[in-house]
């Protein structure tokens, strides 16, 4: 019955291909060069669902240690089949409070694919066959601090959650300070003759390094940190402030103590949200692509996180074959690994879902100062500074002003605010936001299809058939990838013969469609052949039977990552 | 096989089964007695609560998937400190499901500790006015209440339904008792290809045909049981999940669906997990189960993957670890053990992540229980053994020689379970010699003849479960009285720091120099080797004055560490003030508790107290 319902539904998504507009008009009007805060986003969700009912729901997988709801979107075509009967793709964002645009990027990808549907052929065809995951803000605590409190472009990465960072019995007691007010938390200096920074000659505002070649009479500078002051009067400044913990390293993946792996938290998912979104990923075995937003840098990210695993060379090839074609769509992103050419991460999510659930999975670092004037180039802190003032027109620096500090004396603060840097200007959001859609429907179109082929059925005698088929999958993404084959993890992929009346005799697997292929047949189970290695990307397992009987028999092939499928003949 | 006829099968096993129930109660009555089932460790648990009135709790530390509680016990005696601000003593027993003798010990140290509550003369007062004391005397209520069913299978696992062999359906295919004994034999197949025969030294045993010794097989190995799914597999993946002491996030290994699906996924170990984390003055663990750091004290040598952390100890708690050990054998009259694997086990993780003082104890050992020499020195296995048991279904196959047959066969002991995979059901001179000798004819079962249904002729026996894990039940108080003794002595090692009375001298002009000495007079240094890498905090000491008044010296400053049997170091500050003018002091450690030091400013002060 799915099979027939599938079937119409390319009928109908065929329709609309005829039409001349490309831009669909959204039920839901959103501007795409805003940020949102935590109940902003909340509400945008809920105006989605209530627009697009038939594709879009939501639940609240539980509550952040602040008592936010950690709000999941699954975007299904009902008409199709239940979510997890075909492959899903896992998309999530600011894991990092302050790492915010993930998150409208993922708004945008729910907004442009309801509105899309039925109405663009190729993404009608993409929600047709596989279902989407979305959250939003696994950390919405840590968003909600961003938007609402003084921060740096760098600060509320982590949760709330009440942690005593110096271990002296006091919880967040000494976290930075807006001292002067202004909303703001900002860079301090000080005047002393010992600093080795300076006020560039040509730009006051602008900081650099003290050379040698510097001569004449100029004032040295030595930087102090964020702006704050020392709360707890142990000498230390800003050293336990809220928090102060990395939820992005509190995954089982290469999990380690923070004594190793710094935020790691107690143990693994010991944190309400990542043990929330674990849960929810493990309920979903059909999740076969993973994407995580975060900034910055402009790097599209694959695993491992550390050196303790490679990647079966199989898997590889299919992460190069996405992320290749990602540095094009994403201008000047760069396709990385994390241990090798970041820094090395233990327990984050993306490790998790590749290494252990063996799911291809990439971290995406949203927007880079390269795009300041499309070259690509990082651009040095004056050229920064020309690209606050004349695109900017001022509004993302504050200049250095004095301020009597309690225990430092007169210092200066000063430096740019928590929106400039990590975050692509306004008129840059929309394009980030679209472009990550677009990679991200890149990589959800390789998960795995799978269709019968070939069936042959040759008499061999009286009361002898033989027959033959493959399981072929069409995508690029193996319905089980070696890594995922390694762990162990769900249930196996299975190819069966079945029929009323007949007795399978023996049945086992071909290493190709040649006849000259072997014919490795199994012992106990001849009608279903176990897949342990999957169906590879756009390759075939080919299967061969003899049977004995009559009448009609059905070929089916079945496992979690793929819509399953099934043929029936007539042996005759 | 058609699965149709299998189905049959295991019905008419089941009907051989009903008709023996009478029978079959009694003969779990005298198997198990001396042993509480969970209902009856319950009660007893609630009783012992009622007896010990305000000054103990029982609380509900997680929930089985089969719904069985975890209990914890939380006691402490009135004492110059508050229970909340004293270190904390863990005792934890019933880990693994194959392990009765642990948690009964556990529960019978808990009794101790009940009676010496109020009682000044008991052995273990002293330890329950001065630390607070949790004992969860059965992490694993569902794998322990095997021991009490009616057909006896040892196996460490919880009760989580689990899928091992990955067709989709969990728990389809276990063990099956098939001649109604009540108990899972090993089936002795004969196969001329079979990689075991029968042990020319000791007849009833089987061992390992080693082919460099020029030795055949004639028999395959594997526990009774069926291919109750008809894939070819028999007892491939049977009722019983997760190993509890392979969850656990220290060399945590994925990918084996007996660990779990990732570290601490099991109720049961996240709910102490959490416990432990929320209670950081837990400073001394000890854990009564398979595993034992104290008669082969691990030689700490080992370090992780990543180079960071270490296997089992740091190297510098080595000797401390068997200091401890020598008093742990001459208190316990323990000689033996099985060694320890710390890979995803709790006490790995208790040491390892937490730095906290972890004793893993094998409460019996009846093999050699002679004294040693005195001048004979302890003889140390290279390398920690593995304890792993069997799983389900592996075909029991010797061990593959790892390093091209060089190993001294000699110095192979046939006492560790390592060398049979059905944990030591064939394999085990000595345990059968104990068996022979302490007239526990029952203890192994003689090769009888069987007809399988699909294997034809096979042979039933082996040890049977538990002979080696659950001491005969007369002897468990002696068990129990021989841990209180360490346990008291054990606790009574705890770092204890004091201050000495602090220093003031009058510097002029209302300035004084004020220095706190203080001393660790436990024998364990505030911060063992592994809290020093881990990073525990240090100790933070603060004047309770205004800022303005400390002109020297930071509001808070830290002692990395005390060194134990007397360790001191001192802090100083300057501070304003008048003679007489009187403020405190605060010491306070996450793991030790803070101590309130008061100061009165006066000239008498000076030099030494």
């Amino acid at each position: 019955m799915r099979y027939l319902a599938l079937a119409l539904g390319f009928l109908l998504a065929g329709h609309a291909v005829g039409q001349e507009r490309y831009q669909y008009p959204s039920k839901v009007q959103l501007a795409w060069n805003q940020l949102h805060d935590y109940d902003e986003v909340v509400e945008i969700c809920r105006q989605l669902v209530a627009a697009y009912p038939d594709l879009l729901t939501m639940e609240s997988l539980g509550q952040s240690v602040a008592g936010h709801d950690v709000w999941a979107l699954t975007l299904n075509v009902a008409r199709t089949g239940p979510h997890d009967s075909k492959p899903g793709m896992y998309i999530d964002a600011n894991i990092h409070g302050n790492e915010v645009q993930g998150t409208e990027t993922v708004l945008y990808t729910i907004w442009y694919l309801t509105k899309s549907y039925g109405k663009v052929a190729r993404l009608t065809e993409l929600m047709d066959h596989y279902s989407f995951y979305f959250i939003p803000m696994v950390n919405p605590d840590g968003r909600a601090h961003w938007f609402s409190q003084p921060n740096t472009a760098h600060s509320s990465r982590g949760g709330v959650k009440p942690t005593d960072n110096d271990g002296d019995g006091l919880f967040d007691e000494d976290g930075p300070n807006d001292l002067d007010g202004d909303g703001h938390i900002l860079m301090m200096r000080i005047a002393d003759p010992g600093g080795s920074m300076r006020a560039s000659s040509q730009d006051p505002r602008v900081m650099t390094r003290v050379s040698p070649d510097d001569r004449g009479d100029f004032q040295r500078y030595r930087f102090l940190g964020w702006e704050g002051i020392d709360d707890d009067g142990d000498g230390r400044i800003n050293e336990d402030g809220i928090g102060g913990y990395d939820t992005n390293r509190n995954w089982p993946a290469d999990w380690q103590p923070n004594y190793i792996q710094r935020g790691a938290g107690e143990f693994p998912l010991s944190l309400p949200e990542s043990r929330a979104i674990a849960s929810f990923i493990l309920a979903r075995p059909n999740i076969a692509a993973a994407q995580s937003y975060h900034n910055t840098g402009g790097m599209i990210l694959r695993g491992p996180g550390a050196k303790y695993v490679d990647y079966p060379r199989a898997d590889v090839a299919v992460y190069d074959r996405i992320a290749q074609r990602g540095e094009e769509i994403l201008p000047h992103y760069r396709y990385m690994i994390i241990w090798k050419d970041l820094y090395k991460v233990h327990g984050g999510t993306v490790n998790w879902t590749a290494e252990d659930l063996g799911i291809i999975s990439f971290t995406n670092e949203l927007w880079t100062s390269g795009k300041y004037y499309l070259d690509g180039e990082s651009p040095d802190r004056q050229s920064s500074m020309d690209f606050a003032d004349d695109l900017m027109f001022g509004q993302t620096f504050v200049n250095w002003k004095p301020f009597q500090h309690p225990e430092l004396g007169q210092v200066e603060i000063g430096g740019s605010i928590k929106t400039a840097g990590r975050i692509p200007p306004p008129f840059h959001l929309e394009e980030e936001c679209h472009r990550n859609f677009a990679f991200t429907m890149f990589h959800a179109r390789h998960m795995p299809r799978v269709e019968i082929r070939g069936v042959r059925v040759t008499p061999l005698g009286p009361d002898l058939w033989r027959i033959q088929a493959e399981a072929h999958n069409t995508q690029l993404i193996p319905t089980t990838t070696a890594q995922g084959a390694l762990r162990k993890y769900g249930p196996r992929d299975v190819l069966e013969l079945s029929g009323q009346r007949v007795t399978v005799l023996a049945g086992g697997l071909r290493d190709s469609r040649l006849p000259t292929a072997t014919f490795d047949f199994v012992d106990a189970t001849p009608h279903k052949l176990w897949l342990d290695q999957g169906i590879p990307g756009e390759g075939s397992r080919f299967a061969q039977w003899l049977v004995s009987g009559s009448g009609e028999i059905t070929i089916r092939c079945s496992g979690p990552r793929f819509t399953n499928v099934e043929q029936t003949i007539e042996l005759k | 096989m058609q699965p149709g006829k299998n189905r049959l099968l295991t019905a008419l096993v089941g009907l051989v089964c009903t008709a023996a129930a009478p029978a079959q109660e009694t003969r779990n009555a005298e198997r198990t007695a001396g042993y509480h089932d969970h209902a009856r460790l319950g009660q007893e648990l609630r009783a012992l609560v009622e007896r010990a009135g305000p000054r103990a709790t029982l609380d509900v530390l997680a929930r089985t998937s089969a719904g069985r509680e975890v209990w914890l016990l939380s006691l402490a005696d009135t004492g110059p400190r508050p229970p909340e601000d004293r270190q904390a003593v863990l005792l934890v027993g019933g880990v693994s499901g194959n392990d009765p003798t642990g948690s009964a010990v556990c529960l019978g140290l808990a009794r101790q500790l009940v009676d010496a509550l109020g009682d000044e003369d008991h052995d273990l007062h002293d330890l329950l006015a001065s630390r607070q004391v949790y004992v969860v005397p059965r992490l694993n209520p569902d794998g322990c209440e095997r021991f009490f069913g009616d057909v006896w299978h040892a196996q460490p696992h919880n009760a989580r339904a689990t899928d091992h062999d990955r067709d989709g359906v969990v728990n389809e295919d276990g063990v099956n008792d098939l001649d109604g004994d009540g108990i899972i034999s090993v089936m002795r197949i004969p196969d001329p290809h079979g990689t075991w025969l029968a042990d020319p030294d000791h007849p009833r045993l089987m061992k390992p045909a080693d082919p460099v010794e020029g030795l055949r097989g004639t028999h395959r190995l594997e526990l009774e049981g069926l291919d109750d799914d008809a894939d070819g597999h028999r007892n491939e993946d049977g009722a019983g999940g997760v190993d509890l002491d392979r969850n656990w996030p220290h060399f945590f290994a994925p990918g084996n669906s007996q660990h779990g699906q990732y570290q601490l996924s099991e109720p049961e170990n996240r709910g102490l997990a959490t416990f432990v984390a929320d209670h950081p003055q837990i400073t001394l663990a000890l854990l009564y189960g398979l595993h034992d750091n104290l008669i082969d004290v691990p030689k700490g040598k080992t370090r992780g993957p990543d180079g960071q952390s270490y296997r089992d100890l740091h190297p510098d708690d080595v000797a401390r670890y068997q200091h401890i050990a020598k008093a742990f054998k001459e208190q316990t009259g323990l000689t033996g053990s099985d060694g320890s694997n710390p890979e995803g086990a709790l006490f790995a993780w208790l040491y390892s992540q937490r730095a906290i003082t972890t004793f893993a104890i094998r409460p019996w050992w009846p093999l050699d229980r002679k004294p040693e020499p005195a001048s004979q020195p302890t003889t140390q296995p290279d390398a920690s053994p593995d304890t792993e048991t069997a799983e389900d279904g592996d075909d029991a196959k010797p061990k593959p020689e790892k390093d091209g047959g060089k190993r001294d066969r000699k110095k192979t002991d046939e006492n560790k379970p390592s060398d049979d995979p059905l944990g030591r059901r064939v394999t085990g001179s000595k345990w059968l010699a104990w068996a022979d000798a302490s007239g526990r004819p029952d203890a192994f079962r003689t090769w009888t003849a069987f007809e399988h249904p699909s294997l034809g002729a096979v042979e039933l026996g082996g040890f049977a479960p538990f002979v080696q894990t659950a001491a005969p039940a007369a002897e468990l108080p002696d068990l129990v009285t021989a841990q209180a003794t360490f346990l008291a002595h054990a606790s009574a090692l705890l770092p204890a720091v004091e201050a000495r009375p602090p220093v003031t001298d009058e510097l002029g002009a209302d300035l004084w120099r004020v220095e706190l000495t203080l001393v660790n007079t436990g024998y364990l240094p505030t911060h063992t080797a592994i809290a020093g890498h881990t990073r525990q905090p240090a100790l933070v000491v603060r004047p309770e004055l205004p800022a303005e008044r400390i002109v020297g010296g930071q509001r808070a400053q830290r002692i990395d560490r005390l060194a134990g049997s007397g360790g001191a170091a001192d802090v100083q500050w300057l501070i304003r003030g008048k003679a007489g003018d009187t403020f405190s002091l605060n010491v306070y450690q996450r793991a030790l508790g803070s101590i309130k030091v008061p100061v009165r400013l006066s000239a008498g002060n000076g030099g030494t107290p």
